[in-house]
This record gives C-alpha cells, sequence and structure tokens, in this order.
C-alpha cells in the first residue's frame, strides 16, 4: 500500500481512499495567506510562459534562513 | 391494517441493504445516493438485502436455533397476523439481535466495500465500480487512469498531482471576466452537477485583456482579497483546469509544473 505520510503526494490508501483535492505540502503552502498569493503568482507565471518567474519562496524558509523577500 | 404491517416488515427486511448502499455511496459519492428515485432505491436494494438476510438467518443458526420463517411469510402475506405476531412475542429477542447485528455488518460491509474499490482503483479501472460523480474524477484528475480516457499521464501519476489551478470565464454586465485561482473545494448539486467551486488566492481580470501590458509594471489582474472565493457553477460559461504538481528548486524555491 502507498505511504499516506509522503506530503508530496496525493496518495491513496485503505483507510484515505479518497485523497484530498491538494497534497499535504501544498495544503501547508496556502495555510499562509502569503505563500498562496506567492504561488498563485508563481502558477501564472508558469500559463504566460515566463518560466524565470514560475517559482516562490515560502514566508518560512526566508525567515529561517534570514533572507528578506526576493533575496 | 395486514397491509401497514407488512409493509413495515418488508421495510425493516430491507434495512440491511439499505445500510449497505447508504455507506457504499457516502462522503463524496452519496449524492449518487440521493438521487435515485424511490423505484431504483427498492430495486437496488432488494438484491443486497435477500443476500443478507439469507447468509446471517443461515448462520445464526449455526449458533442458537432460529425461529421458522413461517410467522414472517403469515406477517408479510397478512394471513393470521394474530398468531404471527405471537410467535414474534416469543421470539423478539432473537429477531432484535438478528436484525440489529445484521444492519450494523451490511454497514461495515458497504463502507469496506466502498474502501477497497477507491483504494486498489477499481473505479477508475473498470466501469462497473465507477461512481456516477463525474466531477470527482475531473477535479480530483483521476479520468487520467481511465482506460478510455483520450490521453493520459505519460511520466506523472494521479498521485503527483498536488494542486488543481482554474480559469474560470463568467459574464457579467460589464463584460466577461477571467477568475483565476487555486482549487480548494467544490459542491455538487443535487442532480449530480457540479453546484460550486471554492478558489484561493484569485485574480480577476477582463477576459478581452488576454495580452499582458506592455509596461511589465502594470498588472491586469485584480488580486481579489479573501480566505476564499466561491464561484457558482451555473453563472460560469467554463472552466479551464490546470493539474500541477512542485517541484524543489535551489535556494528554498520551488516551482509549480504541469503533470504530464
Amino acid at each position: 500500500m502507498a505511504d499516506h505520510t509522503d506530503k508530496t503526494k496525493r496518495q491513496t490508501t485503505f483507510w484515505h481512499s479518497d485523497p484530498p483535492l491538494m497534497s499535504e505540502r501544498v495544503r501547508e503552502i496556502v495555510s499562509h495567506p502569503v505563500n498562496a498569493e506567492r504561488l498563485m503568482d508563481a502558477v501564472l507565471a508558469l500559463q504566460r510562459g515566463d518560466l524565470e518567474n514560475a517559482r516562490f519562496r515560502t514566508v518560512q524558509y526566508e525567515r529561517e534562513n534570514g533572507l528578506e523577500e526576493g533575496q | 391494517m395486514s397491509l401497514a404491517l407488512s409493509t413495515v416488515v418488508l421495510f425493516i427486511l430491507l434495512l440491511p441493504g439499505i445500510a449497505f448502499r447508504r455507506l457504499y455511496y457516502s462522503e463524496e459519492f452519496s449524492q449518487q445516493y440521493f438521487r435515485e428515485n424511490l423505484f431504483l432505491v427498492f430495486t437496488a436494494t432488494i438484491v443486497p438485502s435477500l443476500m443478507f438476510q439469507l447468509v446471517w438467518y443461515w448462520l445464526g443458526q449455526l449458533f442458537t436455533p432460529a425461529p421458522s420463517l413461517s410467522a414472517l411469510g403469515e406477517l408479510v402475506s397478512g394471513d393470521s397476523v394474530t398468531a404471527a405476531l405471537a410467535g414474534v412475542e416469543n421470539d423478539l429477542r432473537w429477531i432484535v439481535l438478528h436484525q440489529g447485528s445484521l444492519c450494523l455488518l451490511a454497514g461495515l460491509t458497504g463502507f469496506a466495500a466502498r474502501k477497497v474499490v477507491r483504494s486498489r482503483k477499481w473505479d477508475r479501472r473498470y466501469k462497473l465500480f465507477r461512481y456516477r460523480n463525474n466531477w470527482h474524477y475531473t477535479l480530483k484528475g483521476e479520468f487520467f487512469d481511465f482506460p478510455r480516457a483520450e490521453y493520459n499521464l505519460e511520466r506523472d501519476t494521479v498521485e503527483d498531482i498536488e494542486l488543481v489551478s482554474v480559469n474560470a470565464v463568467q459574464d457579467t454586465a460589464a463584460g466577461s471576466y477571467l477568475y483565476m485561482g487555486l482549487l480548494v473545494d467544490y459542491e455538487l448539486a443535487a442532480d449530480g452537477g457540479l453546484k460550486t467551486i471554492s478558489l484561493k488566492a484569485v485574480r480577476r481580470r477582463p477576459l478581452t485583456q488576454d495580452a499582458p501590458p506592455s509596461d511589465p509594471h502594470v498588472d491586469r489582474f485584480y488580486r481579489i482579497k479573501g480566505h476564499m472565493m466561491v464561484l457558482k457553477y451555473d453563472e460560469l460559461k467554463n472552466l479551464n483546469l490546470t493539474y500541477l504538481k512542485l517541484v524543489e528548486g535551489e535556494n528554498g524555491y520551488r516551482s509549480p509544473v504541469e503533470v504530464y
């Protein structure tokens, strides 16, 4: 059976037979409003073909590494 | 009076099938249970009910003498009701235990059957097991696993889909607008169609502004503040779904990419 603890995948197991719409990793990201906006900005960049800007970093990562936004 | 009594008896006999189907069609597939009319429910319930009743009656006899079924027949047919009721009164404890345990077993069987079908993806592989909740399969990308899908995923699997981006067009008095956001929830209508979709981090722009502005500092999107935006499906012209996953990059960056 698949490992439902993998946060990057929407695993289907016997007890978790209806996977959610988002992976656990994404759910954690969008729980923070700033992260959700950054993720959506990256998605929009992807849709218009702007691969350079089709990426984002979470607020938590920047805080943990002492980075400022855009750094 | 006898008609009412026989109806009650029949209903009690059908309870295991009702319990089984109720738990088999539950959660995201519960609309399929409530959508069916009384005749369909009856005909789809009687077969599993009969099977459960017969098997459990036979198993019950292995542990304790079971009451005669003639009293049941008399109750259902309306003949010798008084004598039949007296027989029921004598075996009431057995009957209550039998029916109670059977309904519990039938419910658990329906629950387990659904779990097996979903966890082994039989509903994706075989049409026989497929639920009539097309929007579930569409919004979660599970249709990629259908054998007759026009296209499927070459590199990724359905489980790799981490999020779904939605573009929805809505007509307003001021013109058509494109709403773009991350899909976080949906709700089905009573007829099984889509009722609402809920998006997060929503942007909006006029549909006519497809081309990016010449000035890169001008944002053609209006950011809609709020925790979640609910769009009514019957007010939307169309939906465009993009199934995405995140790829880890350097320095903590993550990039959304389309699954394929």
